[in-house]
């Protein structure tokens, strides 16, 4: 339930906006003090080992990187021998790697909010237009009980699509259902056909006639995936395994049908080899027979 | 569209820019013009379309340095951003999702409440500051939101703090303190199977109270400070408030917020005085953020950042790929070009790495985290935010609760690694300008736009611009051996083209390097003949020596103006950095 419906809106001075973020800060803090008791208490009932960190110490690529922190500064060493400032830093850093386990647990979790740093935080944000060198779509082979995709000359191939936002998946990453969950929606995607005709040259067509059986698994994006896993069809988290994509190969270039000469996209481009020519057929289709997105 | 609805005189596009930023507009507008009708200065040139789309990117450039993204602030566990919907215009500030300790099985079993899984989601207090349009006063209201989760791609670390760092040696006893309660109160609050789960809550919510009030022991005065320093940002009357896409984004607020003096050193500028007075009397007067370590009092971009051609955050963001997080990204480079994939990177992506021997791992992942350090410590922060689904074995298996476990501690030990060095650096600088103030007249504390960049492999020499207070940088970048050379020679050839920019430099500072950027060009000029001939030297065959004239031509293409001015020349295998007509200063009133 809402404790404030209707924003008090109070005129800014320093001394309220400071006690403001403050009160904001510690709360913020006691929330996440919370998870901390609680996930000490479960890497001690795990068991943890922490030997062995101490070895961090005898670093050379520290050593570099002092070198750069300090060069140029001879007044830096005046009060030290040569090496004698970096003794005293390895000695400093070494005195807090023999406190025992438990402290030393209670101590990395401690650390684990970053509590006095500051970071900038990338997100993905509104495009002002639609960048065209996005990497390509994802497609995937599509075996089926029809004519064409039963011929084992032909090869149909379709996009893969995110099942939740419904759209073409670019990244060489995904996350699919491996428990055999399917995508009904799916079933209406618009495929390619490649054939090889008389003369041994591959073509490209649409192909519309894509049987239920063939329908492929849930299927989510990393983007997607960034605010929870699951889709329509599968909701069930354990059954999600992260994919690196597999590019279907085949040998020679096909020819796909010329574009429609309302075409204004940049996916006509014939200047490119094998899988991406694929890629670039399937996106062309697309383009021109946007998939039905369900929210 | 025909040709003629692309005339632009060259006046509105300079008044357009200017608007932004003039070096931003000389560098940019200059080059479309160019390019359009080859001719300067010529008004009401008809631009082509070409043309229209590099000005239209490079102005998106000045627009959105950072690229096609959203930047928000976290200082701690709050998230400070502006352009969101419903906040007339403002900063919102709200608290962040909590850093991924649990996955989804150890979260039902600690009986963590779960945004994700959760119907009703995670709703809590935020404020909203703004400027009201028409009696231009800024306010605030508090309203009730729900916190969801966050599709971050990366978090880019700026300050490090060194919370429980052991920094400074003085609060050494609160850190124990705050340790101790830790340890203390998690004992009383183990899940106990007897209890009610409402009754277990409320007791976690009283012992965490109690370690809240050590926390706030040990870091409050600093808090303090940083709050208190974003609050006068905010109510600085030079600080744009209403939000806009291209006069005042949310980069451009970012920015802001991090800018000024307060971060501008890789180490924090001391007090008059420092050392003449007891540990407590020194500490009192550091009346600004006493932080660890600065990465840069900016946000990475173009015309902002000094190129780091090393960091695979550069590399992720000028890739624009908004589909993937850093780390996915990184996983996808490593996978399509293992050979050439750097090691130290692979070490920090730590997915799947599980199945590989614990201690012989981290001791070379924590090698790892000196190579590149601010790119180093943003992995680590960026997976404490990683939504937990997304980490999987080598096999795609998704990870045991053990692995996760595991996981978890291997990042928050390389974070403690990082924290004891880089803390026991801060105290052993402390305690010798405390028991030697007269050095603190002879260093000079580098700034944070140079050093936080810099990785292992780099070079960075300090020139003393004597008698001016001014500073000139010279870097050298690893960025592999010299062809036709082998690395012993490259080194070598280094080494003697430094030593010999090095004099150059120092002789020319007696005449007044530092005072205009033209005397940087002339010097840079200089420069470059002098490892043009350093190389001829080496390669032994005939590299051509161009000269004043040609070479001053090539290298004022290459000049770049930066934020705060900052220039930078590249010579060849080196870069001369200035900050022109800025002092450096070691002490802080």
């Amino acid at each position: 339930m809402n404790p404030h419906p209707v924003p008090e809106v109070m005129p800014a001075t320093m001394r309220s906006l400071c006690d403001r973020l403050e009160d904001m800060y510690w709360a913020a803090v006691k929330q996440e003090a919370c998870n901390m008791i609680k996930f000490y208490n479960m890497i001690l009932a795990v068991g943890c080992d922490l030997s062995g960190d101490d070895a961090a110490l005898g670093s050379q690529t520290f050593r570099k990187l002092f070198g750069v922190w300090t060069g140029g500064q001879a007044g830096l060493f005046k009060g030290y021998d040569s090496s004698g400032l970096f003794r005293d830093v390895l000695e400093r850093s070494g005195q807090r790697f023999s406190s025992d386990t438990p402290h030393r647990c209670a101590r990395l979790v401690l650390q684990s909010s970053s509590l006095l740093d500051l970071d900038i935080l990338h997100e993905p944000a509104f495009r002002l237009y639609p960048s065209y060198r996005r990497e390509l779509p994802n497609v995937e082979e599509v075996y089926g009980d029809d004519s064409e995709a039963a011929n084992p000359e032909n090869v149909v191939l379709r996009g893969v699509r995110c099942s939740r936002c419904g759209l073409l998946i670019r990244s060489p990453f995904y996350y699919e259902c491996q428990s055999g969950c399917k995508d009904a929606g799916s079933a209406k995607l618009p495929s390619v056909a490649i054939s090889i005709d008389a003369s041994g040259k591959r073509k490209a067509r649409p192909h519309r006639s894509v049987e239920s059986s063939s329908l492929s698994n849930v299927r989510v994006c990393p983007q997607c995936c960034a605010t929870g896993i699951g889709a329509d069809g599968c909701r069930q988290r354990d059954h999600f395994r992260r994919k690196f994509h597999y590019q279907p190969y085949m040998e020679g270039k096909p020819e796909f049908p010329p574009p429609p000469s309302s075409c204004c996209c940049y996916c006509c481009c014939r200047c490119c080899s094998c899988c991406w020519i694929l890629k670039l057929t399937v996106l062309h289709f697309y383009r021109h027979d946007p998939i039905p997105v369900h929210h | 569209m025909t040709r003629s609805q692309f005339i632009i005189s060259e006046r509105e596009n300079a008044e357009y820019l200017g608007r932004e930023s003039k070096a931003g507009a000389q560098k940019f507008i200059k080059p479309a013009l160019d390019f359009a009708h080859g001719v300067k200065n010529k008004m009401g040139a008809i631009v082509d379309r070409k043309a229209l789309s590099l000005m239209w990117s490079n102005y998106k450039a000045i627009m959105t340095p950072a690229g096609d993204l959203h930047l928000a602030m976290a200082f701690g566990p709050l998230i400070f951003e502006s352009g969101v919907p419903n906040t007339r215009g403002g900063v919102l500030v709200s608290p962040r999702p909590w850093p991924t300790l649990f996955n989804s099985r150890t979260a039902e079993r600690a009986f963590v409440e779960d945004a994700v899984g959760n119907p009703n989601g995670r709703f809590e207090d935020c404020a909203v500051f703004y400027k009201d349009k028409y009696t231009q006063e800024r306010g605030f209201y508090w309203e009730y939101r729900r916190i969801d989760p966050r599709s971050t791609l990366g978090s880019l670390k700026r300050v490090y703090g060194g919370a429980f760092s052991g920094y400074p040696d003085s609060s050494a006893e609160k850190d124990t303190a705050a340790i101790d309660c830790l340890v203390r109160v998690a004992e009383e609050c183990k899940i106990d199977p007897r209890k009610g789960i409402a009754s277990q809550q409320k007791r976690l919510q009283l012992r965490a109270d109690e370690l809240v009030g050590h926390i706030r022991e040990r870091i409050g005065t600093e808090v303090t400070k940083y709050l208190k320093r974003i609050a006068q940002l905010l109510m600085d009357p030079d600080t744009k408030m209403s939000w806009s896409m291209f006069g005042n984004n949310c980069q451009k607020m970012v920015n802001r917020l991090l800018g000024g003096k307060d971060f501008e050193y890789s180490f924090p500028r001391l007090p008059p005085d420092f050392g003449l007075q007891d540990g407590a009397g020194d500490d009192a007067r550091f009346r600004w953020p006493r932080y660890l370590i600065s990465f840069g009092n900016h946000i990475e971009g173009l015309g902002i950042s000094i190129d780091q051609p090393n960091s695979a955050f550069s590399r992720f963001f000028r890739s624009k790929s908004t589909d993937l997080d850093v780390v996915e990204y990184l996983e996808a480079a490593q996978q399509r070009a293992p050979k050439s994939f750097p090691n130290w990177l692979s070490q920090l992506i730590i997915c799947g790495n599980t199945d590989m021997d614990t201690n012989s791992s981290l001791a070379d992942a924590s090698d790892a985290l000196w190579e590149l350090p601010r790119d180093a410590i943003s992995l680590l922060q960026s997976h404490l935010l990683l939504p937990a689904h997304k980490y999987c074995t080598a096999s795609g298996q998704p990870l045991t609760d053990s692995q996760w476990i595991e996981n978890r501690l291997r990042i928050l030990r390389l974070l403690d690694i990082f924290s004891s060095l880089t803390g026991g650096l801060g105290n052993a600088l402390l305690s010798m300008f405390s028991s030697t103030p007269s050095l603190i007249s002879e260093v000079t504390i580098p700034k944070s736009r140079i050093y936080g960049g810099a990785g292992a492999d780099d070079r960075i020499l300090l020139i003393k611009a004597v008698p001016t207070p001014y500073v000139v940088y010279l870097i050298r970048r690893h960025k592999g051996k010299l062809a036709m050379l082998d690395s012993k020679q490259t080194a070598k050839c280094e080494k003697e083209a430094e030593e010999e920019m090095r004099n150059l430099i120092l002789k020319s500072s007696m005449s007044g390097v530092g005072h205009s950027l033209r005397s940087l060009q002339k010097l840079a000029v200089q420069c470059a003949r002098v490892l043009a001939h350093v190389l001829q030297r080496y390669l032994r065959f005939g590299f051509p020596v161009t000269n004043s004239f040609a070479m001053s031509r090539v290298l004022a293409e290459t000049v770049r103006y930066h934020e705060d001015s900052w220039v930078t020349i590249d010579v060849g295998l080196f870069v001369i950095a200035q900050q022109i007509l800025r002092k450096t200063k070691n002490v802080r009133k």
